[in-house]
């Protein structure tokens, strides 16, 4: 590792409308060197690398510098131009498209000689070719992508991405989360030569053995600001939970002295197709069970896998002690199980429809007799919930659209409150709204839990999960890790059960 | 005050059309407004308002149907049978409108079940029905039905002609469905986040498969009124009916993406559709003209739609 800078950050900060993602952060990437980012959700390091790949624009008052030059990307292809590469996550390949096509497509076809309007296809698999060689990968080329498994989907948006003459910088946000052990070894010797050739690695992981294996300064986030730095060679772990962890707390979090009762929910077992392995657990009458874990744990496949979404491999969920077929989400509203969704636009709101028919969908059924109702009656209930719930719209006939998200989430908050429902499930039900609309939600969840119906809360706020839950159960790598009584909780521990299943890898 | 506005302008948009339309035909064609020449308009749109409120809630489901002509011809040629082989003539088209009903029924289910998208399963179910009914007479019309059957296309109700007298029933019974119905709601629901209603507990496959079961049935409906106009059942009736039909729905408000539309948005589209044919008619116009002026009309209707929308948001 050399000491020359390649890309040099200085104060940047983003905003999103309510929430300070990122405040002033400030560093500096040398040539050769992999820069591990650590933190919790919510940390900021998504942000962060979002800014750098051109996806995200900076507030002003920052400054960027790669090379020694001015850096401000207008794009995600501005940033590819500049060098900057980020391999994602998530996978943008082209399910449908071939290797070929998937791995030119960005930086274009090769065209015939004299021919400009036609494509060399030759010449495009020999490009090709030499991509995946650089990562030993034996695939057909002419394979469409979506033949390959995740993990060989995976080796190939790397191997795209390191193929790149120009790049400086390469960003790598979990990569390893997909893939197998001996690709991992793969992927960490290709990167030590990346290392050689003096390109900068920006990597995200949670995996602690593999950021001592491949890392050498790590750098923590928390709350979007910069914690500390350490050496990856000599890191101790529990340090480096302590800094990812501690933090002020600023928010209120109402909370009534809770009784747990009886059992309301008992998975047995529960697997799913993806992911979910084996989880056991009870949620009782009168408390609120915390779901912890990090993004990508499991939390929401397996409260999906209870409601009925997903189909359950194998398991089983009983309700008041019996057991039940959970085969949809029409038989779990009937067992009066409730599931506000993580994703609001995508999985919750009725767009185009009005307030009163957003709440009223859960239950038709109680707006009339036979079948029939009448817009004035759903007006009513709704009209109701706007009062009990604060809920700032200007008619119970307005689009749902026309409202803030705080109050979109109240109205769907409404909904599953006139299902009548005796067990709630809520997946992230304060992303996105201002601090008085989550405040104005615990108490709600507050109130639920009073009146004896069981509460499940899926939160990667950690401060939340702790503040309103009962107890939590922390799902780590798809199984559970363990579940905290109340007295137990302290943030070192959960995220301590949160890493626990990333760490025999 | 504003918002109410923008809801009012939503709610008579096509009907202004409808307005002018009559207005500008009456002035410039005297012979518009005479009450033989309106009843003419209203007997014209019956075939095509029924057909449209039935396509109306495959859309709002967020689905379409393109086989709803050949559903008309394949329980008109059923009704033809029937009669000929000395059912009465009532039972006749009642059992035609079941056999339209288990034809959207089919339709239903290989959307729903089958999992096709609604625009491939009904390209493929048209053929099927079209080449039934051709197969099963040949490819002739089938004529010498009873006399009784004219009642249906030329009898009147207290001066009203029967398709007019079919036409408001059908339209008023589907209006309280879709508006006063826990089925009617969760149609527009379905339409407009799949995904949030299915985990809302709304039988979502139940509801799919009824509507296209429903629409089967209207298009039979349909199919009634034009046997009893013509008398005779021909394969090949309702050729290129759906177009009009989706027309109709869509400058009536009905939107492709689902969640929109009502019954008397169609009903006005219909309508509009049904003067335009009229007022050219009577200015003995080229029926070629016609047909540019409905598309123009569509686009027109949906692009003023567009605009709206974009301005709200």
């Amino acid at each position: 590792m050399n000491q020359e800078k390649v890309l040099s950050v200085e104060n940047i900060s983003k905003t999103f409308p309510g929430v300070k993602a990122l405040n002033d952060i400030s560093l500096d990437l040398y040539k050769g060197e992999v820069l591990v980012l650590v933190g919790e959700n919510g940390a900021g390091k998504s942000t962060f690398v979002k800014i750098l790949s051109g996806i995200y624009t900076a507030d002003e008052g920052g400054k960027m510098t790669l090379d020694g030059k001015a850096y401000t990307p207008k794009g995600i292809r501005d940033a590819n131009s500049q060098g900057i590469y980020i391999i994602h996550q998530e996978l943008n390949m082209i399910p449908d498209m071939t290797i070929t096509e998937n791995l030119l497509l960005a930086q274009g076809f090769p065209k015939k000689k004299g021919m400009k309007c036609f494509v060399d296809w030759k010449e495009a698999d020999k490009q090709a070719q030499a991509i995946i060689d650089q990562m030993d990968l034996k695939y057909d080329l002419h394979a469409r992508v979506e033949t390959l498994s995740v993990a060989n989907q995976q080796m190939l948006e790397i191997s795209k991405a390191i193929s790149q003459e120009n790049a400086k910088v390469i960003i790598m946000d979990e990569p390893t989360a997909s893939i197998t052990s001996q690709e991992v070894d793969k992927l960490f010797g290709y990167i030590h030569k990346l290392k050689a050739r003096g390109i900068g690695i920006i990597y995200i992981s949670h995996r602690l053995e593999e950021i001592k294996r491949i890392g050498d300064r790590i750098i923590v986030l928390r709350d979007g600001t910069y914690v500390g730095e350490k050496e990856a060679a000599t890191v101790d772990v529990d340090e480096m939970i302590r800094m990812m962890v501690g933090r002020n707390v600023t928010q209120y979090y109402p909370k009534s002295e809770h009784k747990a009762g009886e059992v309301a929910l008992e998975v047995e077992g529960l697997s799913l197709h993806k992911l979910v392995k084996n989880v056991s657990l009870q949620a009782r009458k009168g408390e609120v069970l915390g779901i912890g874990g990090l993004v990508g744990a499991g939390r929401t496949e397996l409260v999906r896998g209870i409601f009925g979404a997903d189909k359950i491999a194998s398991g089983r969920v009983l309700i008041d002690g019996r057991q039940v077929k959970l085969s949809s989400p029409k038989m779990s509203v009937k067992h009066k199980i409730a599931f506000l969704t993580e994703d609001r636009k995508i999985l919750g709101l009725l767009m185009g429809q009005s307030i009163w028919s957003n709440v009223v969908i859960s239950k038709l059924s109680k707006l009339g007799r036979f079948g029939f109702l009448t817009e004035g009656r759903g007006i009513r209930v709704s009209d109701d919930y706007k009062e009990q719930l604060k809920i700032r719209m200007p008619s119970s006939r307005s689009l749902i659209e026309n409202l803030s998200g705080g109050n979109q989430q109240k109205v769907i908050f409404a909904r599953w409150l006139f299902s009548d429902s005796d067990i709630f499930i809520f997946d992230e039900p304060t992303r996105g709204i201002d601090v008085g609309a989550k405040t104005e939600m615990y108490e709600l969840i507050d109130r639920l839990v009073l009146d004896g119906k069981t509460v499940i809360l899926i939160s990667s706020d950690m401060m939340e999960l702790m503040g309103i839950s009962d107890r939590i159960a922390v799902m780590s790598n798809g199984s559970l890790a363990g579940v905290l009584e109340r007295d137990d909780f302290t943030q070192e521990k959960i995220m301590e059960l949160a890493l626990e299943g990333y760490l025999e890898k | 005050m504003n918002a109410n506005m923008k809801n009012i302008m939503d709610k008579i948009g096509s009907l202004l059309i409808l307005f002018v339309l009559i207005i500008v035909m009456g002035v410039i064609t005297p012979k518009f407004f005479a009450l033989d020449n309106l009843k003419n308009i209203g007997i014209q749109a019956s075939v095509n308002v029924v057909l449209s409120i039935g396509m109306l809630m495959v859309i709002i489901i967020g689905g379409i149907d393109l086989s709803i002509g050949a559903v008309l011809a394949t329980s008109g040629i059923a009704a033809a049978y029937l009669m000929r082989a000395g059912c009465p003539i009532f039972w006749a088209m009642l059992l035609s409108c079941f056999a339209g009903a288990a034809l959207g029924a089919m339709n239903g289910f290989i959307v729903t079940y089958m999992k096709l998208p609604p625009f491939v399963a009904t390209l493929g179910t048209t053929g099927i029905f079209r080449g039934v009914s051709l197969l099963i007479t040949n490819g002739l019309p089938v004529s010498q039905l009873p006399e009784g059957l004219r009642v249906i296309g030329q009898g009147t109700l207290l001066g009203i002609p029967n398709p007019i007298v079919l036409m408001v029933i059908v339209a008023v019974i589907i209006h309280i469905l879709l508006v006063y119905t826990s089925y009617g709601r969760s149609l527009y629901a379905i339409g407009s986040n799949y995904e949030a209603t299915r985990l809302s507990g709304i039988a979502i496959k139940r509801n799919t498969m009824l509507t296209y079961t429903i629409e089967g049935f209207l298009a039979a409906v349909a199919g009634v009124i034009l046997l009893g106009r013509l008398a005779v059942a021909q394969p090949n009736a309702a050729l290129g009916y759906e177009s009009n039909a989706i027309a109709a729905a869509v400058i009536g408000g009905a939107s492709f993406s689902g969640g929109r539309g009502s019954v008397k948005g169609s009903l006005v589209g219909a309508l509009i559709i049904s003067v335009l044919n009229n007022g050219f008619t009577l200015l003995g116009m080229n029926s070629f003209v016609q047909q540019i002026a409905i598309g123009v009309v569509v686009v027109l209707a949906v692009f003023a739609d567009i605009l709206q929308r974009e301005k709200v948001n």
